[in-house]
């Protein structure tokens, strides 16, 4: 036994002598963390990124052996706890993932992010995010792979009106917008500000709420038609997004509308049908799901759908899964260049941090945009797409177009 | 030498009336308690971040508990708005702590202040609504309060950092160094809560309770009384909203639900409504109960494969409701009267009556 030992001890040292290299190549288990709102009114949103990203790490584990830098191999373990969108439950869920030893860590709700800020950055512990929240743009250890923050939503989607309204001769004399909104909580801060950047831009911007739970928006459609709206941006989750819908085929209203990313058109058509959403138009930071298979797609888009029907093979596909594959590619992107300067034994939240800082043009097999972190801004694509909804599924209407950045100020 | 008799009293005698108004009545007590005590102040060098988290947030939840259990459960008044006065009370001392740099302490009476302001504010109806009429009024504080912080204040609708407590040099900023603060405050106003409860007020908020009619005959000034009630409770949840604000180093509006109302009421009528341990029981209860679904529903989520995304967790909270059902089924009278059931078998025993 004991001489047995001894050739083994042998053998290794023999081995690390001649093959440096490979002596030196080590694989080891680092946990993944997630705090997602698994259950509660927010869940659909939550579980698709959990799963997305889960799904991905997963599969490099299996096909892959874990991801692979210059000085070895890890593999990782994803962890996830439920918050139920509670901030404090956020927060016992985050010490309790410090305690397994989470070197870096993912979510999909910027109230989690911003209440969060002071433990991640304290513990050290990166965070990959597919929502960015306010103060979490500001974090150096926040690294987004979605949308440019939240209130940059309209502003950008008023760029693009503008410019497509300046190619077609500037018809009316002045540009005139309506967004409709719910009363849900992330509203105001999607249109922070707003009034200020439309006269900056010289666009006269018209606005109106519905309650959420309400089921009819026509009062609301009617005044924005009146103010001579010429396209409204639906500033909802999709059950509103429906009700707006529903209310401007009765009235039979005719002005085109638009989804913020607050809700994808994939989520809207699932919800209100084919027929219903038809024409309806919709902002993505990534190639989306709902897009025809027919029309093919990146190879990230390829493999997001092959995951998806490997894991969940009995439900319709969701476009916010595409998020969470993304948030998992830079997550392994993240580690991949970290474990090029250190071996898995040295692989901390700090270090994935180093490695996360050295994303350059990474766009995830072709998903989104190229993705390059640099000192300061984090933020992630900073692209977007407008896509219209044709026959159950969604097409491209404008080509990638740079978001605005404005950041609402953090206290 | 201190005599300690561990054997069953067979009733506890009082011959005097300090002796009748004693919480801790007799040596077994004295002993039991400062075990307790001793167990809670060493808790920190054996207990995990984790734990602690949860400990501090039993705390707070209380403290939150306490407040609804004075009006509710001793006044009779209904109050499903809780959390919307907690908030009162967070937001109140994390903008005077954030924008004119008050530091915790000279913040946290102020926001409790606040909130008993706007508690008796809404508690006004309490005068001519009874029941579910004043439920659906406290509602409306709930829905009113939380349109105020969205739309009333961009600052509260966006959320904003808030400093730790500081003691010194000494900042409050961790669960081992939290847990302290939580516990001073959650013993101290439990200890508070008792006393006011067995004083001439408590008297008053029982017979309100069981009788307001009757009450008044006896010359107990109702609308007085019941406001004075709306104070105390809102008062608790100012305190606990500043607390946790300044735990989470972070304000806003998502901690401050309607959901988290309907728990603290969950709270109060498992554990037992007219009762401070009551109270007590049934925070304990209920967290532990979340975090059993909090934990073992993500896992169940990662075994479960065959079920659809969400099925797994979302089950769990069945399992939540179903608890609840039972336990108003088989204990209506809340966890306080299953203890004190122990309470006199263990005194009376080997008797049975």
């Amino acid at each position: 036994m004991r001489q047995g030992r001894s050739r083994s001890v042998a053998f290794t040292l023999a081995a690390g002598l001649f093959f440096p290299a490979a002596a030196a190549a080590q694989t080891r288990e680092v946990v993944v963390g997630n705090i997602s709102a698994m259950t509660g009114p927010t869940s659909g949103t939550h579980l698709m990124c959990q799963s997305g990203s889960r799904d991905y790490l997963n599969y490099l584990n299996e096909t892959q052996g874990g991801i692979t830098g210059k000085k070895g191999t890890v593999k990782t373990r994803y962890l996830a706890y439920d918050s139920q969108y509670v901030a404090t439950k956020a927060k016992d869920g985050f010490a309790r993932l410090l305690e397994q030893n989470m070197v870096i860590w993912t979510q999909c709700a910027s109230a989690h992010s911003d209440a969060l800020i002071v433990d991640y950055e304290t513990a050290k512990v990166p965070l990959v995010t597919g929502s960015q929240g306010i103060a979490s743009l500001f974090s150096d250890w926040a690294y987004g792979n979605y949308h440019s923050g939240i209130a940059n939503m309209i502003r950008t989607w008023m760029l693009w009106r503008k410019g497509e309204w300046e190619k077609a001769g500037r018809p009316g004399g002045t540009l005139v917008l309506g967004a409709i909104t719910t009363d849900e909580p992330f509203v105001p801060l999607a249109l922070w500000d707003v009034d200020a950047f439309a006269k900056e831009q010289g666009i006269k911007v018209v606005k109106e709420t519905f309650p959420k739970g309400a089921t009819d928006a026509g009062p609301q459609l009617l005044r924005l038609r009146d103010a001579g709206a010429t396209q409204i941006y639906v500033v909802a989750s999709a059950s509103g997004a429906v009700v707006a819908l529903k209310s401007a085929k009765s009235l039979n209203l005719g002005i085109p509308m638009t989804q913020c990313a607050a809700a994808t058109l994939g989520d809207v058509i699932a919800l209100g049908g084919p027929e219903l959403v038809e024409g309806y138009q919709g902002e993505f930071f990534f190639e989306p799901m709902s897009k025809d298979p027919a029309q093919g797609g990146s190879a990230g888009l390829k493999l997001a759908r092959e995951l998806w029907s490997r894991n969940h093979p009995k439900e319709a596909p969701n476009d916010m899964y595409i998020n969470g594959v993304l948030s998992g590619m830079v997550i392994a992107e993240g580690i991949r260049l970290a474990l090029d300067t250190v071996p898995p034994d040295k692989l901390t939240g700090e270090a994935i941090k180093r490695g996360l800082d050295q994303v350059h043009g990474f766009d995830g097999m072709g998903l989104t945009r190229p993705i390059t972190y640099v000192k300061d801004d984090h933020i992630g694509p900073k692209q977007v797409r407008y896509w219209v909804v044709r026959k159950g599924y969604v097409e491209p209407i404008s080509d990638w177009m740079p978001t605005t950045t404005y950041r609402i100020p953090k206290k | 030498m201190f005599r300690v008799p561990f054997y069953p009293p067979s009733g506890v005698y009082a011959d005097s009336y300090e002796k009748d108004m004693r919480i801790v009545k007799t040596g077994t007590q004295r002993v039991l308690a400062a075990l307790a005590l001793a167990v809670l102040v060493l808790l920190p060098l054996v207990a995990s971040s984790y734990h602690l988290r949860l400990l501090i947030g039993i705390g707070i939840a209380v403290i939150v508990g306490l407040g609804l259990n004075i009006l509710t459960g001793y006044c009779g008044q209904l109050n499903v708005g809780q959390s919307a006065f907690m908030m009162v009370g967070g937001f109140t001392s994390g903008l005077l702590n954030a924008y004119w740099g008050w530091p915790f302490w000279a913040a946290v009476l102020p926001a409790g202040l606040a909130a008993a302001a706007v508690g008796v504010v809404f508690g006004i109806p309490s005068v001519r609504l009874k029941g579910l009429y004043l439920a659906l009024a406290t509602l409306g504080a709930q829905i009113i309060l939380t349109w105020i912080a969205l739309y009333g204040i961009t600052v509260t609708a966006a959320g904003f950092s808030v400093e730790p407590v500081k003691l010194g040099s000494l900042a409050f900023n961790t669960p081992q160094k939290f847990y302290y603060l939580a516990l001073v405050f959650t013993l101290g106003m439990t200890l508070a809560a008792k006393n006011l409860m067995r004083s001439r007020l408590g008297r008053a908020f029982i017979a309100i309770r069981d009788n307001d009619r009757a009450a008044e005959g006896m010359g107990i000034d109702i609308f007085r009384y019941k406001l004075l009630a709306f104070a105390i409770c809102t008062f608790y949840a100012g305190v606990g909203g500043s607390l946790l604000v300044h735990y989470m180093m972070w304000a806003q509006l998502e901690s401050f639900t309607l959901q988290d109302s309907i728990w603290y009421v969950a709270m109060i009528i498992v554990g037992g409504l007219g009762s401070i341990e009551g109270t007590i029981f049934g925070v304990v209860f209920i967290t532990l109960l979340k975090e059993l679904v909090l934990v073992v529903g993500p896992m169940a989520q990662e075994r479960f494969t065959f079920l659809p995304i969400g099925a797994a967790s979302g089950l769990l909270l069945v399992f939540i409701g179903s608890v609840a059902i039972l336990f108003g089924i088989l204990e209506p009278r809340g966890m306080a009267h299953r203890w004190s059931l122990v309470k006199a078998f263990y005194r009376l025993w080997p008797f049975g009556y």
